[in-house]
Protein backbone atom coordinates (compact mmCIF):
# COMPACT_ATOMS: atom_id res chain seq x y z
CA UNK A 1 0.00 0.00 0.00
CA UNK A 2 1.32 3.48 -0.40
CA UNK A 3 0.75 6.00 2.80
CA UNK A 4 1.39 9.69 3.26
CA UNK A 5 1.75 11.60 6.37
CA UNK A 6 2.44 14.16 8.47
CA UNK A 7 4.35 14.42 11.61
CA UNK A 8 4.32 17.65 14.00
CA UNK A 9 4.85 17.91 17.98
CA UNK A 10 4.94 21.55 19.63
CA UNK A 11 8.45 21.84 20.08
CA UNK A 12 8.98 20.43 16.72
CA UNK A 13 13.05 19.20 17.44
CA UNK A 14 13.04 15.52 18.01
CA UNK A 15 9.45 13.16 18.23
CA UNK A 16 8.65 15.14 14.34
CA UNK A 17 11.79 13.88 12.77
CA UNK A 18 11.34 10.84 15.22
CA UNK A 19 8.01 9.48 13.96
CA UNK A 20 8.27 10.53 10.58
CA UNK A 21 11.56 8.06 10.44
CA UNK A 22 9.63 5.40 12.57
CA UNK A 23 6.77 5.12 9.96
CA UNK A 24 9.26 5.12 6.91
CA UNK A 25 11.36 2.30 8.66
CA UNK A 26 7.87 0.29 9.25
CA UNK A 27 7.06 0.64 5.83
CA UNK A 28 10.43 -0.57 4.24
CA UNK A 29 9.87 -3.76 7.00
CA UNK A 30 6.82 -4.41 6.07
CA UNK A 31 6.61 -3.33 2.07
CA UNK A 32 4.59 -0.02 2.47
CA UNK A 33 5.83 2.66 0.62
CA UNK A 34 5.16 5.54 3.17
CA UNK A 35 6.30 9.41 2.66
CA UNK A 36 5.89 11.63 5.54
CA UNK A 37 6.02 15.19 5.93
CA UNK A 38 7.71 16.82 8.71
CA UNK A 39 6.40 20.01 10.21
CA UNK A 40 8.85 20.60 12.99
CA UNK A 41 11.50 23.18 14.01
CA UNK A 42 13.19 23.35 10.45
CA UNK A 43 9.92 24.27 8.71
CA UNK A 44 8.52 22.16 6.29
CA UNK A 45 10.91 18.92 5.48
CA UNK A 46 10.42 16.46 3.09
CA UNK A 47 7.02 18.35 1.28
CA UNK A 48 4.44 15.84 0.41
CA UNK A 49 3.79 16.23 -3.84
CA UNK A 50 0.04 16.25 -4.97
CA UNK A 51 0.39 13.51 -7.16
CA UNK A 52 1.56 11.91 -3.98
CA UNK A 53 -1.33 12.46 -1.89
CA UNK A 54 -3.68 11.23 -4.68
CA UNK A 55 -2.05 8.45 -4.94
CA UNK A 56 -1.89 7.38 -1.27
CA UNK A 57 -4.31 4.80 0.22
CA UNK A 58 -4.55 6.88 3.19
CA UNK A 59 -2.85 9.87 5.30
CA UNK A 60 -1.58 9.50 8.68
CA UNK A 61 -1.43 12.14 11.01
CA UNK A 62 0.89 12.05 14.03
CA UNK A 63 0.49 15.44 15.76
CA UNK A 64 -0.31 17.05 18.91
CA UNK A 65 -1.43 20.27 17.31
CA UNK A 66 -2.82 21.61 13.96
CA UNK A 67 -0.92 21.16 11.11
CA UNK A 68 -0.55 23.30 7.72
CA UNK A 69 -2.24 22.25 4.73
CA UNK A 70 -4.72 19.75 5.88
CA UNK A 71 -7.20 20.98 3.33
CA UNK A 72 -4.56 18.60 0.52
CA UNK A 73 -6.26 15.64 2.00
CA UNK A 74 -9.61 16.51 1.46
CA UNK A 75 -11.41 12.97 0.29
CA UNK A 76 -8.65 10.66 1.69
CA UNK A 77 -9.41 8.06 4.36
CA UNK A 78 -7.35 9.95 7.12
CA UNK A 79 -5.65 8.00 9.99
CA UNK A 80 -4.89 9.96 13.34
CA UNK A 81 -2.29 8.27 15.78
CA UNK A 82 -0.52 9.64 18.80
CA UNK A 83 3.00 10.61 18.58
CA UNK A 84 4.45 8.66 20.90
CA UNK A 85 3.20 5.78 19.72
CA UNK A 86 4.56 6.11 16.67
CA UNK A 87 7.93 6.82 17.62
CA UNK A 88 8.47 3.75 20.40
CA UNK A 89 6.17 1.36 17.88
CA UNK A 90 6.39 2.47 14.14
CA UNK A 91 5.91 -1.25 12.99
CA UNK A 92 2.60 -2.13 15.09
CA UNK A 93 1.06 1.39 14.40
CA UNK A 94 1.53 0.71 10.58
CA UNK A 95 0.45 -2.14 10.81
CA UNK A 96 -2.58 -1.50 12.43
CA UNK A 97 -3.38 0.93 10.28
CA UNK A 98 -3.22 -1.13 6.79
CA UNK A 99 -5.09 -4.08 8.32
CA UNK A 100 -7.78 -1.39 8.65
CA UNK A 101 -7.72 0.46 5.32
CA UNK A 102 -7.49 -3.20 3.32
CA UNK A 103 -10.88 -4.33 5.90
CA UNK A 104 -12.24 -1.07 4.48
CA UNK A 105 -11.60 -1.82 0.90
CA UNK A 106 -13.11 -5.20 1.51
CA UNK A 107 -16.58 -3.90 2.54
CA UNK A 108 -17.05 -1.89 -0.42
CA UNK B 1 29.87 24.39 18.70
CA UNK B 2 27.23 21.88 19.92
CA UNK B 3 29.33 20.04 21.95
CA UNK B 4 32.54 19.68 23.55
CA UNK B 5 33.99 17.82 25.76
CA UNK B 6 32.94 19.67 28.89
CA UNK B 7 29.12 18.83 27.91
CA UNK B 8 30.28 15.07 27.80
CA UNK B 9 29.66 12.55 30.84
CA UNK B 10 30.37 9.15 31.16
CA UNK B 11 29.67 6.18 33.56
CA UNK B 12 27.39 8.46 35.36
CA UNK B 13 25.45 6.96 38.44
CA UNK B 14 21.97 8.25 38.86
CA UNK B 15 19.04 6.97 40.86
CA UNK B 16 16.36 8.51 38.52
CA UNK B 17 15.42 10.84 35.66
CA UNK B 18 14.75 13.91 37.83
CA UNK B 19 18.67 13.31 38.77
CA UNK B 20 20.10 13.36 35.63
CA UNK B 21 18.02 15.91 34.53
CA UNK B 22 18.44 18.61 37.66
CA UNK B 23 22.46 17.55 36.79
CA UNK B 24 22.34 18.87 33.49
CA UNK B 25 20.65 22.01 34.57
CA UNK B 26 23.23 22.47 37.01
CA UNK B 27 26.01 21.75 34.60
CA UNK B 28 23.82 24.23 32.24
CA UNK B 29 24.54 27.41 34.12
CA UNK B 30 27.80 26.74 35.30
CA UNK B 31 28.58 27.04 31.96
CA UNK B 32 26.48 29.79 31.48
CA UNK B 33 24.59 28.00 28.71
CA UNK B 34 21.20 29.16 29.81
CA UNK B 35 20.50 31.87 32.91
CA UNK B 36 17.50 30.07 34.52
CA UNK B 37 18.32 26.32 36.62
CA UNK B 38 14.60 26.01 37.59
CA UNK B 39 12.96 27.12 34.28
CA UNK B 40 15.10 24.44 32.29
CA UNK B 41 14.17 22.16 34.73
CA UNK B 42 10.84 22.70 34.63
CA UNK B 43 10.66 22.88 31.22
CA UNK B 44 11.79 19.79 30.57
CA UNK B 45 9.78 18.18 32.78
CA UNK B 46 6.72 19.55 31.10
CA UNK B 47 8.30 18.03 27.93
CA UNK B 48 8.24 14.25 29.74
CA UNK B 49 4.98 15.01 30.77
CA UNK B 50 3.28 15.20 27.43
CA UNK B 51 5.35 12.36 26.28
CA UNK B 52 8.35 10.40 27.98
CA UNK B 53 11.72 11.23 25.79
CA UNK B 54 12.91 7.76 26.43
CA UNK B 55 11.70 6.70 22.84
CA UNK B 56 13.52 2.82 22.62
CA UNK B 57 15.15 0.69 25.09
CA UNK B 58 18.25 2.27 26.35
CA UNK B 59 18.05 5.90 24.98
CA UNK B 60 16.30 9.13 26.44
CA UNK B 61 16.60 12.96 24.44
CA UNK B 62 15.17 15.03 26.93
CA UNK B 63 14.85 17.64 25.17
CA UNK B 64 13.52 21.93 26.07
CA UNK B 65 13.18 25.00 23.57
CA UNK B 66 13.12 26.79 26.85
CA UNK B 67 13.56 30.64 27.50
CA UNK B 68 16.02 29.87 29.95
CA UNK B 69 18.31 28.60 26.94
CA UNK B 70 20.64 31.02 25.83
CA UNK B 71 22.92 29.17 23.21
CA UNK B 72 21.76 25.83 21.13
CA UNK B 73 23.62 23.05 22.94
CA UNK B 74 23.40 19.10 23.44
CA UNK B 75 24.65 17.21 26.67
CA UNK B 76 25.86 13.49 26.31
CA UNK B 77 25.29 11.35 29.67
CA UNK B 78 26.17 7.79 29.78
CA UNK B 79 25.06 5.62 32.69
CA UNK B 80 26.91 3.30 34.60
CA UNK B 81 23.37 1.37 35.52
CA UNK B 82 20.43 1.50 33.55
CA UNK B 83 17.42 3.84 35.38
CA UNK B 84 13.78 4.29 35.18
CA UNK B 85 12.59 6.67 32.87
CA UNK B 86 8.98 6.91 33.99
CA UNK B 87 7.94 6.07 30.29
CA UNK B 88 4.89 4.19 29.76
CA UNK B 89 6.58 1.28 27.86
CA UNK B 90 8.84 0.89 30.99
CA UNK B 91 11.88 1.90 29.17
CA UNK B 92 15.86 1.94 31.23
CA UNK B 93 17.69 4.25 30.04
CA UNK B 94 21.30 3.77 30.23
CA UNK B 95 22.35 6.72 27.51
CA UNK B 96 20.97 10.06 27.15
CA UNK B 97 21.16 13.42 24.67
CA UNK B 98 19.99 16.54 26.37
CA UNK B 99 19.00 19.30 23.76
CA UNK B 100 18.99 22.78 24.33
CA UNK B 101 17.69 25.33 22.31
CA UNK B 102 16.74 28.90 23.06
CA UNK B 103 12.87 29.13 22.71
CA UNK B 104 12.49 31.44 19.64
CA UNK B 105 15.75 29.60 17.40
CA UNK B 106 14.08 27.55 14.50
CA UNK B 107 15.20 26.75 10.94
CA UNK B 108 18.88 26.89 12.14
CA UNK B 109 22.07 24.46 11.58
CA UNK B 110 21.90 24.00 15.12
CA UNK B 111 18.15 22.72 14.58
CA UNK B 112 19.24 20.79 11.66
CA UNK B 113 22.06 19.06 13.20
CA UNK B 114 19.77 17.85 16.40
CA UNK B 115 16.75 16.85 14.06
CA UNK B 116 18.93 14.54 11.98
CA UNK B 117 20.54 13.13 15.40
CA UNK B 118 16.99 12.97 16.48
CA UNK B 119 16.32 10.83 13.25
CA UNK B 120 19.53 8.69 13.19
CA UNK B 121 18.44 7.42 16.82
CA UNK B 122 15.86 5.39 15.21
CA UNK B 123 18.43 3.26 13.63
CA UNK B 124 19.26 0.11 14.49
CA UNK B 125 23.09 0.39 13.86
CA UNK B 126 23.21 3.84 15.04
CA UNK B 127 21.78 2.58 18.11
CA UNK B 128 24.21 0.13 18.76
CA UNK B 129 27.16 2.26 17.99
CA UNK B 130 25.80 4.88 20.99
CA UNK B 131 25.97 2.13 22.96
CA UNK B 132 29.44 1.37 22.62
CA UNK B 133 30.28 4.77 23.56
CA UNK B 134 33.07 5.00 26.25
CA UNK B 135 35.49 7.70 25.47
CA UNK B 136 34.59 12.00 24.77
CA UNK B 137 36.10 11.53 21.13
CA UNK B 138 33.73 9.18 20.07
CA UNK B 139 30.30 11.06 20.85
CA UNK B 140 32.30 14.01 19.30
CA UNK B 141 33.30 12.01 16.32
CA UNK B 142 29.35 11.41 15.89
CA UNK B 143 28.13 14.52 15.81
CA UNK B 144 30.67 15.66 13.02
CA UNK B 145 29.18 12.94 11.23
CA UNK B 146 25.55 14.81 12.14
CA UNK B 147 26.99 17.73 10.54
CA UNK B 148 28.57 16.77 7.39
CA UNK B 149 25.22 15.36 6.43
Amino acid sequence: MKFVGITSCIAGLAHTPMAAKALEKAGVKLGHEVKIEQQGAMGIVNQLKASEISEADAVIIAADQSIEGEDRFKGKPIIRVKLGQVVSNGEIVLSKIAKAIADKKKMH
Amino acid sequence: MLITENQIYLEQTFKDRDEVLAFIAEQAINQDVINNKTLLFDDFIAREDEYSTAVQEGIAIPHAKSAAVKQAKLYFVSLEEPISWASPDQYQVKVIFAILVPKQESGTKHIAILSALASRLMDDDFQESIFEIDQASQVLNLLKEMEEV
